[in-house]
């Protein structure tokens, strides 16, 4: 990489229609992406049309703008309200609203503003050094370790259903049965869809994401209003102190570099990352059972890891013209609407732009912090509002989101259905999460799953090891599946052997 | 209580409100429009200075940022100029495409919704389940461009020709690659298969990209690509194209011989016409035909959509309209042979 081109991106950076675009784009993708329902995805697929009217800098700055302000504004509503802003945010629940429920509403959102903007940037500096390199890592990704590393993803399922094994289990179970519903990848023939061919293509996600977290917490404010009469105080507290921030810096770190490898791979987004994320910090800690419990290394582990995938999912997107996420499909539209067309070439015919994607990328990071510190020290009164009338306007949103996402009021009927589905269940002691992050993978993992057995070129156990030992990748991932899978299970085992 | 109830109630009665006028409010619109409609047919000198008097919708079946999205945004976007309304392009996914396509063929036929037609809208009545909507359900007013397929495969897979591959797969098990299926990929590689007599394992793979990504790193012998997704690849000399699926060799991939040169008759391009829903009014079709063949004469329209990677072909009402009948007759010959049908192991 060129230093006169990245000198030369600084510069243009600070251009004062690009510095107003990227605050801009930045303020607006934190409050969709803050909306429960609308996803970053929306929030770029909204900024298309008006990006073909600028010029090709303004374009990229507004499209990388409205991406990280939108992962990042995603989690202020699930510190607030205990409702993922996207599905990116949805481990940020764990820790980020126990937090606040114990009055640290503002530190838990401050550490949100922090670990994004650190992840992000350590993902940009990466994206920076080594995205040819990686470009390379990334092909070499192919159907059996996307399908182990999807599997690795699903095995966390067994950590998140700790302490109540059977009924995590049984939704992950549920999830992955949803998962089939839709036309089957490789021959395209209906299951379970009755007909309806607005499922043809699977249950859609983000309205039963909106409706399994919404409509419980919704209806619990809005039953217990008369109850919790008061109203919760808030710390004024602009920054966090340094000792604060020093305390969670090497989860920060360590979460932001797994964000950003799994990233690389095409087709792992922010959504599976959170959850990696936070288990690995979970597992290495010292104090696992305070996971949970609204501790400042739960927040940031998830934080920093789905703001680290927003840089290095740009790396195959741009060196290969593979997007690795659905937010980065879009860019990559916009980017093709603008003349620029990601793949190989990109790096040899125009250096200058992709070092201006970078920088900007790294100086957006910057940007977010200071946006995120505004807007969170604003938002925080939030939960000020009676929680009645916060229930009502919730379920207003989720309603709105999930008919927007794609402009079908089918969404809304899924939302409502699987948001009361999700209370009940809630009630006989059923989280939801596992079911959600067993509905994400599920289409993911049958795909490469089909896909691995046809390259094997031939039908056969014997046939498929044989195959797997050519790939080291795959093998690594599949026993890292495994531990994950198990040891949770085994642990909880003794546990109540012990007690006993 | 009570009184919170009732304005909870009001609040999410409301919203259901706002939802519904969203979703509706443009088939109000339309359907005093179609009473006008009739008004107008009577008197429709009136209607050549009137329509179109309000913005258009262009419906685009698949998520924003894909090919077919692409396309369209940029052809609203000149088209805008000489049509003087906006264009709005509204993304409705789902179903395989169905969804958008149906609500396009739904839609009241007054010329101010308006669709993106490729060949899966023809071919969706035979291999989706309960789809409403036919070839007959829409007039294609113009054809942006037509892509063909190439069958493309690594520089170092040792298959050399079309012939090579035949040869191969009479022999050994050969995987292919498709980026979805159903598409025209799909269906060149069906035709291949008919018209040799072989068979070979389709691997389909979710879009285009990774099927490049796996013939780079050997994971497939070879696939069915469309040019923008190889184009790269073929300069740097990484992969080759076999046979590509146009009647006569292309400038870009000049050393590519087509299928007809080696003996096979096969030609299946991915073709994508704007179109509006069956009974628009004449008048309205002239209007809008008119309109999009200005745009795509247009140089800015051509440079854009060159530097996009994206080559036109202009068709105007008459030639698309032909056009969709004999591919329809095409399409329809091989899925009859083949027996196909929804969920059919082909």
């Amino acid at each position: 990489m060129d230093i006169n081109f990245i000198l030369d991106g600084i510069t243009q950076f600070f251009h004062p229609v690009i510095l107003i675009t990227a605050f801009l784009g930045t303020t607006l993708g934190i409050i969709i992406g803050a909306l429960p329902g609308a996803t970053a995805t929306m929030a770029l697929t909204l900024m298309l049309p008006i990006s073909f009217n600028l010029d090709t800098y303004t374009a990229i700055t507004l499209l990388l703008a409205v991406y990280c302000g939108g992962i990042f504004g995603g989690s202020i509503p699930a510190i607030l309200l205990k409702i993922p802003g996207t599905p990116a945010s949805a481990a940020t629940i764990f820790d980020g609203y126990p937090m606040a429920k114990k009055g640290k509403v503002s530190e838990a959102l401050l550490f949100i503003v922090y670990s994004s903007s650190i992840g992000g940037f350590i993902s940009g500096v990466i994206l920076m050094i080594a995205a040819p390199l990686l470009a390379l890592l990334a092909l070499n990704f192919g159907p059996p370790e996307m399908l182990a590393l999807s599997l690795f993803g699903l095995s966390i399922v067994a950590s998140l259903a700790a302490g109540n094994m059977l009924k995590g289990l049984l939704m992950g179970t549920l999830g992955l049965f949803v998962a089939t519903i839709g036309l089957d990848p490789q021959f395209g023939a209906p299951r379970f869809t009755f007909g309806n061919m607005n499922v043809y293509q699977g249950i859609p996600l983000i309205p039963v994401l909106i409706g399994v977290f919404s409509i419980p917490e919704a209806i619990t404010l809005m039953l217990n209003s008369h109850v919790s009469k008061k109203v919760q105080t808030i710390k004024k507290r602009f920054l966090l102190k340094w000792i604060e921030i020093s305390n969670v810096l090497p989860t920060i770190f360590k979460s932001g570099m797994i964000g950003s490898i799994l990233g690389i791979t095409p087709a792992v987004g922010p959504e599976v990352a959170t959850f990696i994320g936070y288990n690995e910090a979970k597992r290495v800690s010292k104090h696992k059972e305070k996971f949970g419990t609204g501790i400042p290394e739960g927040i940031v582990a998830s934080e920093s890891a789905n703001n680290a995938v927003t840089g290095s999912s740009l790396v195959p997107t741009l060196t290969l013209g593979i997007p690795g996420s659905a937010a980065a499909a879009v860019i990559m539209g916009g980017l093709i609407i603008q003349g620029v067309r990601p793949g190989p070439s990109l790096f040899n015919n125009d250096p200058k732009l992709i070092s201006f994607i970078f920088v900007v990328f790294l100086l957006l990071q910057i940007v977010m912090f200071i946006v995120g510190i505004i807007v969170v020290n604003v938002s925080k009164y939030v939960i000020k509002v009676p929680s009645f009338y916060l229930g009502a306007s919730i379920i207003v949103l989720s309603t709105v989101g999930s008919f927007a996402i794609n402009n079908n009021l089918f969404g809304v009927f899924v939302m409502f259905f699987s948001g009361l589905i999700a209370y009940i269940l809630g009630k006989f002691g059923f989280s939801p999460v596992p079911f959600i992050l067993a509905l994400i993978l599920g289409p993911q993992i049958e795909g490469e799953m089909n896909r691995t057995l046809l390259i094997t070129g031939g039908e056969g156990f014997l046939n498929f090891f044989s195959f797997l030992f050519t790939r080291p990748i795959a093998i690594l991932f599949f026993i890292l599946a495994v531990l994950t899978f198990f040891i949770p299970i085994i642990r909880e085992r003794r546990k109540q052997k012990n007690q006993l | 209580m009570i009184k919170k109830l009732l304005i909870a109630i009001s609040f999410i009665l409301v919203t259901g409100i706002f939802v519904a006028c969203s979703s509706t409010s443009s088939n109000n619109q339309e359907s005093e429009n179609e009473s006008n409609n009739n008004n107008q047919s009577e008197n429709s000198s009136e209607t050549a200075g009137e329509f179109p008097s309000k913005p258009l919708r262009l419906v685009v079946q698949y998520p924003a940022g894909g090919g077919v999205d692409v396309t369209a945004r940029l052809f609203a976007k000149h088209a805008e100029k000489y049509l003087g309304q906006k264009i709005i392009v509204e993304n409705i996914e789902g179903g395989s495409g169905a969804v958008g396509v149906t609500e396009v063929a739904q839609a009241n036929a007054d010329g101010y919704t308006m669709g993106v037609m490729i060949p899966n809208t023809i071919t969706d009545e035979f291999l989706l389940p309960n789809v409403s909507y036919n070839a007959e359900s829409f007039t294609p007013i113009v054809q942006i461009n037509s892509d063909p397929s190439i069958i493309a495969t690594h520089n170092d897979s040792g298959i050399e020709s079309l012939e090579d591959l035949v040869n191969k797969s009479k022999n050994e098990d050969v995987s292919i690659g498709i980026g979805a299926v159903w598409t025209t990929n799909d269906f060149v590689k069906l035709a291949l298969e008919e018209e040799a007599g072989i068979e070979m394992t389709r691997v389909p793979y979710q879009g285009g990209a990774p099927v490049t990504q796996a013939l780079l790193a050997g994971d497939l012998n070879v696939g069915t690509q469309y040019p923008a997704e190889i184009k790269d690849y073929y300069d740097s000399g990484e992969l080759k194209g076999l046979a590509i699926s146009t009647s006569k060799r292309t400038d870009t991939f000049s050393d590519i011989p087509t299928f007809k040169e080696q003996g096979y008759d096969i030609e299946f391009n991915i073709w994508r016409m704007i179109s509006v829903p069956a009974g628009t009014p004449e008048d309205r079709i002239k209007i809008l035909e008119e309109a999009f063949m200005k745009t795509l004469q247009d140089q800015a329209t051509i440079d854009d959509f060159e530097s996009s990677g994206l080559a036109l072909s202009p068709l105007n009402t008459e030639e698309s309209k032909t056009k969709v009948q004999e591919e329809y007759e095409k399409y329809k010959e091989l899925i009859d042979t083949l027996g196909l049908e929804p969920g059919a192991t082909p």
